[in-house]
């Protein structure tokens, strides 16, 4: 559930991860085309 | 050494395709998703106070109560545009509040049904294959009193949108024939597929049937990203037969997988890098390029269960078609022109080197991951799709691509307030959105670490925190960690 408090992860870290900060972009998921015959997408 | 038994094979390469949390386990992902619905929605509360109660209440719901709402395509296209709106500066917009102000996504009488409220007004309710989800067909549906009727018009409405030729006109309402093929359709793909092909089922919440045909083309199906979430559409005469139907499903499915996926995640970090397509006269861009090679790998896997079809199967849906079926290549194409890029493997070979080798320094690290991990699971049923050493062979990038971070703040940093967070320590990660710039932010679990240590301690406090969970050497890692925490606008150096 949402909250507002950042509590420390309790488990150990990744060993082969580094920091990440990503985010979602509304462009990826705009379109995709429609599969048609005979040219397909 | 001994040969791997094909049927062996196939069952480790399904479920490699079916399982990873990140990519393709559909629960892992659906629990991102509701996080970030759950966050969301205390975003939008923030802006639409008149709404507060009814969006905060709908955040605090359980899982029941909150997916069969907010995987609903007319209330998950309301919430993206409402959130677009926000992130773009064009907000607030309140279509969502609209709908559950208006009482229109309401159960009658109160009582919780389990029904999304598009379905709710389907008649008569379908559901294909309610063993794996909760999916529903567009019958029919029962839209003529308000509030509800707003529903249906909005649904007619994303529809005419998403297909090239006027929606409203084409779509089919189904028979009993042609629901019964639907659910053998996708009978099939559940037991030739157990992991990965039941896995893409869940992303599914409406199916409908749509019919086009101008002479030059003709619809076989479509799914939609934002603009008609978690829908698809089939052509009547894709069911006809068994593998086609299972085929036809599985693409979308994977569609609509994919796009989920991307809600927690971007994978391309240029929106419009295009990349040339030998058998197309028109250049895709890169995020274009991911859908279709994420489909065409998986078929690869498809063809081959399909040729390894036991007895069993083949009596009870016939035998699978004996050669691949692959679209035409574009009249005036390189293709089209010299012949090639006419099987899966053509087609996914040259997409995975355009996008890990040509293409990769506009892909996240998420996407480089993504392209790892797909691309590995299906190797060992066509080795050589990328080249040995290629830049996502190896390990995923250790550190993301950002500028050289500057120099730490000695006074150590704080998180920049207020700020609303979900964590999921089942994936390791946490998910954060200011209200302010409501985007949301997706930290795994180093810089979860990072952003928690950030409380107002010193910097060698922050340093003696992260190291001694994170290894001596990790110092280039809170570097880039503090980098990428304060890009996204969560921390602050204490005394700004």
């Amino acid at each position: 559930m949402p909250t507002q408090n950042v509590e420390i992860p309790q488990f150990t870290l990744a060993d082969k991860s580094a920091p990440s900060v990503t985010t979602d972009a509304p462009h990826e998921r705009a379109w995709q085309p429609e599969f048609l015959s005979p040219r397909g997408e | 050494m001994t040969a791997v038994p094909p049927d062996d094979l196939i069952s480790r390469i399904d479920l490699a395709l079916g399982s990873d949390p990140r990519f393709a386990d559909a629960p892992a992902i659906e629990a991102r998703n509701l996080a970030r619905y759950r966050l969301g929605l205390r975003i939008l509360a923030r802006h639409h106070p008149g709404a507060a109660d009814r969006l905060e209440l709908l955040s605090r719901a359980g899982d029941d109560e909150l997916r069969p709402v907010m995987y609903d395509p007319v209330l998950r296209n309301a919430f993206e545009n409402d959130m677009v709106a926000l992130e773009t500066g064009k907000g607030p917009s309140d279509a969502l509040a609209g709908y559950l102000v208006s009482g229109a996504a309401d159960p009658s009488g109160g009582a919780l049904d389990g029904l999304g409220p598009c379905e709710r007004l389907s008649r008569p309710h379908v559901r294909p294959w309610p063993r794996h989800s909760g999916s529903w067909v567009w019958t029919d549906l029962d839209g003529a009193a308000r509030p509800q009727q707003a529903l249906t018009a909005r649904l007619e409405e994303l529809l005419a949108g998403t297909l090239s030729k006027d929606g409203s006109d084409n779509r089919v309402v189904p028979d009993a024939a042609l629901l019964a093929a639907l659910s053998r359709g996708a009978g099939l793909l559940t037991e030739l597929l157990p992991s990965a092909g039941t896995g893409v089922l869940p992303h599914v919440s409406l199916i409908g049937f749509a019919r086009y045909d101008d002479g030059d083309e003709t619809l076989n199906s479509v799914s939609g990203g934002d603009p008609l979430p978690s829908a698809l559409f089939l052509a009547p005469a894709r069911l006809d037969d068994p593998w086609t139907a299972a085929e036809t499903l599985f693409h979308e499915g994977l569609h609509l997988k994919l796009f989920d996926v991307l809600r927690t995640g971007s994978m391309v970090a240029d929106p419009d890098r295009l990349v040339p397509i030998p058998w197309r006269t028109r250049s895709w861009t890169l995020t274009r390029v991911l859908f279709a090679m994420h489909v065409y790998a998986h078929l690869l896997l498809f063809r081959a269960a399909a040729a390894e079809a036991g007895p069993g199967l083949r009596a009870k849906y016939g035998p699978p078609p004996a050669t691949e079926d692959v679209d035409q290549a574009t009249p005036g194409s390189e293709a089209a022109a010299r012949g090639g890029y006419t099987t899966s493997l053509e087609r996914v070979t040259y997409l995975a080197r355009q996008a890990a080798e040509v293409h990769g320094d506009m892909l996240t690290a998420e996407g480089r991951d993504f392209i790892g991990w797909l691309i590995g699971a299906v190797t060992p049923l066509a080795p050589g799709i990328l080249s040995e050493g290629g830049p996502v062979a190896g390990p995923p990038a250790a550190v993301p691509a950002v500028e050289p971070p500057a120099p730490l703040e000695p006074r150590g940093y704080r998180q920049a307030r207020p700020v609303h967070v979900c964590p999921i320590p089942e994936q390791r990660r946490l998910v954060a959105v200011s209200p302010g710039t409501p985007r949301f932010r997706w930290l795994n679990d180093h810089a979860w670490l990072i952003y928690a240590l950030c409380d107002g301690r010193d910097l060698a406090a922050l340093r003696e925190g992260y190291l001694r969970a994170a290894g001596q050497g990790a110092e280039d890692g809170l570097r880039h960690g503090v980098a990428g925490l304060l890009s996204a606008g969560l921390i602050e150096p204490v005394g700004a």
